[in-house]
C-alpha cells in the first residue's frame, strides 16, 4: 500500500509536455507553412517581382504560428489541464480546458500499457504513456510527456496490482527476458531490397500531386496545362524514358530504405514465460508487451521477392483489435524459416499445415464468377469509354482482362485450408502469400453466406468472425461448408 | 461433445418471427419510397427540373416499380427469416436473394439489448440485439419478437444460457413464441 500512497495524489505530467504539444502543433501545420513559402515564391515569379510578398513573408509565418498556437492551445498548454492519479483499483486521467474529460480505467480492464519515446522524449528523459482496454478503437489513457521513471513505476504498479487481484493479464515483471530476434545489417539489406517499391512510388506520387494541386488552387494556376507545356518541350526518346524510370526507381528504393530504417531501427524482440516484449524505432522509440494469452490469431505475409528470400512479416493480433487501429498488433520482420518456427512455436507448437497432409481448396466456380461479375463488366465499361476517345486502342483493355483472369486463377490455385482438432490455417495470395492461423476456440461465431447462384450450384462462403476481424473463405462446396460450420461450432462450444 | 451430438444446422426447423414484423417491414419500405416519390414531385412541379411529360411519367413508373420490388423482396425476406435456439448456440437466418445463416455460440455472447421503435410499440413487438466480443460483423439483431419473448430471451442468453428457458424447450431446439 506504500506504492498506492505514492500515486493517490493527483499529479501533473512533465513540463516537457509544452514542447511535445508545440512539436505536435508544428507537425500538423508544417504542410501549410511549406505551401505558404512555395506559393509566396511562385507568386513573386508570376508577377515579375512587382508583388511585395517576400516582404510580407515574416508576417505570414508569424500569422501562421499565431493561428497554430490558438488552434492547438489545448494541446500546447496541456500541462495546466492534465492530472492523473490512482484511486482504489482505478487509474484516473483528467484532461481538458473547456470540456473536462475524465477517464477511469479499472486495473483489471487494462490490457496493454505502452511507453513510446520520440527523439525529444529521449533528450528530456521523458516518454508518452498509453493504456488500452479491450473493445476501444483508441487508447483511452494517453499522457504525451511523463518522466520515464514515473512511467515505468506506474506501469509496474498497475501490473503488480493486476497480479495481486489475479487478473488474467499476468505480464512479466520480474521474469527473465530471453532475446528472440534482433535486426542485423544483412537483415536490413534484405528488408530494404524486398520492400514494396511500387507502393513507395505511389506514396511519393500522391504526395507530390496533392501538393501540386494545393499550390495550383492557391495561386489559381492551371497545373495540368503547366505540366503539359513542360512535357511537350522535352524530347521523348527511349533513353529519356529509361533515365526517368531509373530515377523513379532510385527514389522509390531510397524512400523504402528510409521507411525500413525508421520502422525497424534497433528492433528487439524478447520473450518471457508469459509475454513478448518488443522495442523498435529510430525517431520514435516504441515498446510493446503482448501477453501470449492475448494473442487472438497470427498472420504472416510475404511478397513475391520475400518468398524467394525466405522472408516474411509476422503479425500477432491481440484481442479486440479493430480494422483501422494498429495499437494492439505487433509485427516482426522474420528473415529466416528457423526463426519463424521459433517464434510461432510460442503460439502454436505445430502448424495445421504440418499436421494435415492434404489441404482443402476453394471451388473453380470462384474464378468464373469473378470474371463474370467483376472482370467482364469493368472491361466492357472501360472499353466502351476508351473507344470514344481512342478508337481501336480500346482493345488494350483486353490485356487487363487477361491479367485479371490469370490473377483470379492463381488465387484459386493458391487457396489452401487446413483444419485440425484445435486450429485452422488459411493460405492465400496471388503473387505473394498471406497465411493465417486461428485457434478454433478464439472464433466468436460462424456464418454461411449464399447468393442465388451459389444456392443453385451447391456453393457457400464461410465467414469466421473473430473479435475485430472476419475471415471469409469463398466458394466452398456447400457440403464442405456445412460440415466445417458444424465442426467449428462444436469445437467452440466444447 | 462429439460432432454427432450436435444437430446439423441444415436440418433445423427455424422459428418464424411474429407476423406483425412483416407489416413493419412493409410500412418502413413504403415510407422510404413515398419520401422519394414526394421529393421527385417537388423537383418536377416546384423546381421544374424538367417539363418533358415522358420523363416525368417514366420517373413515376420507375419509382413505383422499385417500391413494388422492395415490398416483394421484404415479403420474401420475412418468409425466409427465422431463428432457433439450440442447447449451446443461437442460429439466425436472414435475407432472400443473399441469404446469411449465422451461428453464435452462447458462451461467446457478451450482452444483449432490447430495442422498441415507434412501429414496434404499435404492433407490440421488440428487437433483441446480441453483442459478441469485439463486434466486427458478428453482432446480430433478432427482429419481430414479442416484448415478453425478447426480455425472456435476453435474460436467458445473458444470465443462464444452457438452462431450460422458462418452460422446458426441447434439448436441442428450443421453441419460443
Amino acid at each position: 500500500m506504500k506504492m498506492q500512497q505514492q500515486w493517490d495524489k493527483p499529479r501533473r505530467p512533465s513540463p516537457v509536455i509544452f514542447l511535445t504539444g508545440f512539436v505536435y502543433a508544428a507537425k500538423e501545420s508544417v504542410g501549410y507553412v511549406i505551401l505558404a513559402i512555395v506559393s509566396t515564391y511562385l507568386r513573386k515569379g508570376n508577377t515579375n517581382g512587382d508583388d511585395n510578398s517576400p516582404e510580407k513573408f515574416p508576417w505570414l509565418i508569424a500569422g501562421l504560428l499565431a493561428a497554430v498556437i490558438i488552434l492547438k492551445f489545448q494541446k500546447i498548454f496541456a500541462w495546466f489541464f492534465t492530472w492523473y492519479w490512482v484511486a482504489g483499483n482505478k487509474v484516473i486521467l483528467k484532461k481538458g480546458m473547456f470540456v473536462k474529460h475524465q477517464v477511469e480505467l479499472p486495473f483489471q480492464k487494462i490490457q496493454t500499457i505502452q511507453i513510446h519515446q520520440t527523439m525529444l522524449h529521449r533528450l528530456t528523459q521523458t516518454c508518452a504513456l498509453t493504456m488500452d482496454t479491450a473493445g476501444s478503437a483508441k487508447a483511452e489513457f494517453v499522457i504525451e510527456a511523463l518522466k520515464i521513471d514515473d512511467a515505468r513505476a506506474l506501469k509496474q504498479f498497475v501490473r503488480s496490482q493486476q497480479q495481486e487481484s489475479h487478473v488474467v493479464v499476468k505480464e512479466t515483471i520480474a521474469t527473465e527476458k530471453q532475446p528472440l530476434l534482433t535486426m542485423r545489417a544483412k537483415d536490413f539489406l534484405k528488408l530494404c531490397i524486398s520492400e514494396n517499391h511500387l507502393k513507395s512510388l505511389a506514396l511519393i506520387a500522391t504526395f507530390v500531386l496533392g501538393k501540386a494541386y494545393d499550390i495550383s488552387q492557391q495561386l489559381g494556376l492551371d497545373s495540368k496545362r503547366y505540366i503539359e507545356e513542360q512535357s511537350s518541350g522535352v524530347a521523348v526518346s527511349f533513353w529519356a524514358i529509361g533515365i526517368l524510370l531509373s530515377m523513379a526507381l532510385g527514389i522509390a528504393i531510397l524512400f523504402s530504405t528510409i521507411r525500413v530504417i525508421i520502422r525497424f531501427y534497433d528492433y528487439r524482440l524478447q520473450h518471457t514465460s508469459t509475454a513478448f516484449e518488443i522495442s523498435w524505432g529510430l525517431f520514435t522509440r516504441h515498446r510493446k508487451t503482448m501477453p501470449y494469452a492475448k494473442v487472438e490469431f497470427i498472420t504472416w505475409v510475404a511478397n513475391w521477392l520475400r518468398q524467394k528470400m525466405d522472408m516474411m512479416v509476422l503479425r500477432l493480433h491481440s484481442l479486440a483489435e479493430s480494422e483501422t487501429e494498429q495499437a494492439l498488433h505487433i509485427q516482426m520482420p522474420v528473415t529466416n524459416k528457423k526463426m519463424f518456427a521459433h517464434i510461432t512455436d510460442t503460439y502454436i507448437p505445430l502448424l495445421p499445415a504440418e499436421i494435415v497432409a492434404t489441404p482443402a481448396g476453394i471451388e473453380k466456380a470462384y474464378v468464373y464468377r469473378k470474371l463474370l461479375m467483376i472482370g467482364l463488366p469493368i472491361t466492357l465499361i472501360a472499353g466502351t469509354l476508351i473507344w470514344f476517345y481512342a478508337g481501336w486502342h480500346a482493345g488494350w483493355v483486353l490485356l487487363w482482362l487477361l491479367y485479371f483472369a490469370a490473377s483470379q486463377y492463381t488465387f484459386y490455385k493458391n487457396y489452401r485450408i487446413w483444419i485440425t482438432e484445435d486450429a485452422i490455417q488459411i493460405s492465400r495470395g496471388i503473387w505473394g502469400s498471406e497465411q493465417v492461423v486461428i485457434y478454433l476456440d478464439k472464433i466468436v461465431s460462424v456464418a454461411l453466406h449464399t447468393s442465388p447462384y451459389q444456392r443453385s450450384n451447391g456453393y457457400a462462403n464461410m465467414v469466421l468472425h473473430l473479435p475485430g476481424k472476419s475471415w471469409v473463405i469463398p466458394y466452398l462446396s456447400k457440403e464442405q461448408a456445412d460440415y466445417w460450420t458444424d465442426y467449428i461450432t462444436m469445437k467452440i462450444e466444447a | 461433445m462429439m460432432l454427432d451430438d450436435l444437430p446439423r444446422h441444415q436440418n433445423l426447423e427455424l422459428l418464424q418471427v411474429m407476423p406483425g414484423y412483416k407489416k413493419i417491414l412493409f410500412i418502413e419500405r413504403t415510407i422510404f419510397w413515398l419520401v422519394l416519390i414526394i421529393a421527385f414531385s417537388i423537383a418536377v412541379f416546384y423546381f421544374h427540373v424538367t417539363k418533358n411529360q415522358w420523363l416525368i411519367m417514366g420517373g413515376y413508373i420507375i419509382l413505383s416499380m422499385l417500391l413494388g420490388v422492395f415490398l416483394f423482396t421484404a415479403g420474401k425476406a420475412f418468409d425466409n427469416m427465422g431463428y432457433a435456439l439450440r442447447k449451446h448456440d443461437l442460429v439466425f437466418r436472414k435475407g432472400w436473394l443473399f441469404e446469411k445463416l449465422h451461428i453464435i455460440p452462447l458462451k461467446k455472447i457478451q450482452h444483449c439489448q432490447v430495442k422498441r421503435g415507434p412501429l414496434e410499440r404499435r404492433y407490440g413487438l421488440a428487437s433483441l440485439k446480441i453483442f459478441t466480443a469485439g463486434g466486427a460483423g458478428a453482432d446480430i439483431t433478432l427482429n419481430g419478437l414479442t416484448q415478453q419473448d425478447a426480455e425472456r430471451l435476453k435474460d436467458w442468453l445473458v444470465i443462464s444460457p444452457g438452462e431450460p428457458i422458462n418452460s422446458t424447450p426441447d434439448e436441442d431446439a428450443a421453441t419460443m413464441g
